[in-house]
């Protein structure tokens, strides 16, 4: 039977269905909003209560061997009492969780960085303004060599999450190549989590990044200025300058 | 006569809204047009004269056009190309990616898998969260090489297709008050007190199995396992009898 153009275009139409279908099911079903990539995320590592994304960052970046920019999805999220971080990345079609972040998942109270902005995110909705304090340590073995604490006053971005702005000021190749201890003191917190943390290989002349959680205290402020609460929280010095 | 007809068709298309089809419907005017001439001409009609009747026979070129655009409707038009253009995209892609990219593999492999899937025992235990359900059952304890082997037996039901699950932030305590395990999405492990673990991952889509298998100097009583790290949003119990 030949079909009219207005059967022709409901044939088209259902194939295009099934075969979005399929195309979906063939990418692995990526999500495509912000919802539903926190369902995927909730499912994917069984966190127990309702997931709501608290903030969203969205952000186009490209990998070295992309064809075209992804758009990078920061999300900060609360299930339950658990706050999650956790980053997707979408290159044309496909929308999958991009482990050049690493997803954090804590409970009562997060702090992640990513990007320039160090988040805190928890029980917030009273305080009025935040400052957070985080602490690097150079270290020699078990010896602490040098210390250095930067605080940053907090901006409110939401009701339960404070931003903490950081530069991203990252030092010519140069200082990369000094050791620790004969760095300059004048160092932003970028640049500190890099440098500070390095293990340098005598061999070959190479060096390595060691993982190492940089305590912060978070400390929440009401309209007077009064003092709420405070939270001692982490960052992992990655976060910090792996973008 | 015949650069008159192309001003008569000219002036029947200009009325055709859906532009695409004014070069078919021009070569079926012309064809039907040309036939009427011919005829004309097996009845001695003079070239000329042929040509001229059968212009007039076509009609009114203004209400030709009217007619056929009634026909040739602009919305049902569009949207047929954009179906056809649609679907030509979509054919490649899926070509692409079954051909490159082994999605259709991994559509197989794990469709096989989610249904395979065999429900777990009555006696496991069990807990319902927001995304689905975990289950916990003791496999099996056996001494190798001086070390004893014990496995725990997960099986889990989300509600939505999972393409990466990875529940690997999972807190272990044992009778022995032995702490944790977790395993960061990098790859870093922070473990204590166990010798050793590993993960036999048997995934589907909505439907998923794991094995942990503890590697201990010991052999338990029983297991917690808690997620994610450090919450205990839920706990499970793995117990094992007694050896008589």
């Amino acid at each position: 039977m030949t079909l009219n153009r207005k059967g022709k275009t409901v044939r088209n139409l259902a194939l295009c269905v099934l075969l979005g279908v399929l195309l979906h099911a063939l990418m692995g079903f990526p999500p495509c909003t912000v919802r539903a990539m926190c369902r995927q995320f909730q499912a994917s590592r069984l966190l127990a209560g309702e997931i709501e994304p608290l903030h969203v960052r969205h952000e186009r970046y490209g990998y070295s061997g992309d064809w075209v920019y992804r758009v990078r999805t920061f999300i900060v999220a609360k299930s339950g009492e658990t706050y999650a971080s956790f980053l997707y990345s979408r290159n044309l079609l496909q929308n999958e969780i991009d482990y050049h972040y690493t997803p954090k998942i804590e409970q009562n109270a997060l702090c992640a960085a990513w990007n320039g902005t160090i988040y805190a995110t928890g029980p917030f909705a009273e305080a009025d303004s935040a400052i957070l304090e985080i602490k690097a340590e150079l270290r020699n073995r078990d010896k602490v060599l040098k210390s250095k604490t930067f605080t940053i006053a907090g901006e409110r971005l939401e009701n339960e999450v404070f931003g903490f702005p950081y530069s991203l000021d990252m030092l010519g190749g140069g200082l990369s190549g000094w050791a620790p201890e004969d760095l300059p003191d004048e160092l932003s917190l970028y640049n500190i989590a890099r440098l500070w943390y390095g293990d340098y290989w005598d061999e070959d002349g190479g060096h390595g990044i060691r993982h190492a959680d940089l305590p912060c205290v978070l400390t929440l402020y009401d309209g007077s200025g009064r003092e709420l609460e405070r939270y001692d929280l982490s960052i992992d010095n990655y976060e910090i300058f792996f973008n | 006569m015949r650069d008159e007809f192309q001003i008569w068709v000219d002036a029947v298309c200009e009325q055709v809204r859906f532009w695409p089809d004014r070069k078919g419907i021009e070569k079926e005017l012309r064809i039907h047009y040309e036939d009427h001439c011919r005829a004309l001409e097996r009845l001695n009609y003079e070239p000329k004269l042929a040509a001229e009747r059968s212009l007039r026979a076509m009609g009114n070129a203004q209400e030709v056009g009217w007619a056929l655009d009634r026909i040739h409707k602009p919305w049902l038009g569009w949207l047929w190309k954009f179906s056809e253009g649609t679907l030509l995209m979509l054919v490649l892609i899926v070509l692409w990616l079954t051909v490159s990219a082994g999605g259709v593999e991994q559509l197989i492999f794990r469709t096989r898998q989610q249904l395979e899937w065999t429900d777990p025992p009555a006696w496991a235990d069990h807990v319902s969260l927001e995304c689905g359900d975990v289950y916990l059952a003791p496999g099996e304890v056996r001494e190798t090489g001086g070390n004893v082997e014990a496995e725990l037996r997960f099986w889990v039901k989300v509600r939505e297709p999972v393409p990466d699950f990875q529940p690997w932030e999972l807190e272990v305590a044992d009778n022995r008050g032995a702490v944790s395990f977790r395993e960061w999405g990098d790859g870093r492990r922070q473990t204590s007190g166990y010798l050793e673990w590993e993960r036999v991952p048997y995934w589907g889509w909505t439907r998923h199995q794991m094995t942990l298998r503890l590697i201990l100097d010991y052999r338990p009583d029983w297991v917690e396992v808690s997620a994610p790290g450090g919450g205990r949003d839920w706990v499970l119990r793995a117990e094992w009898e007694e050896e008589p």
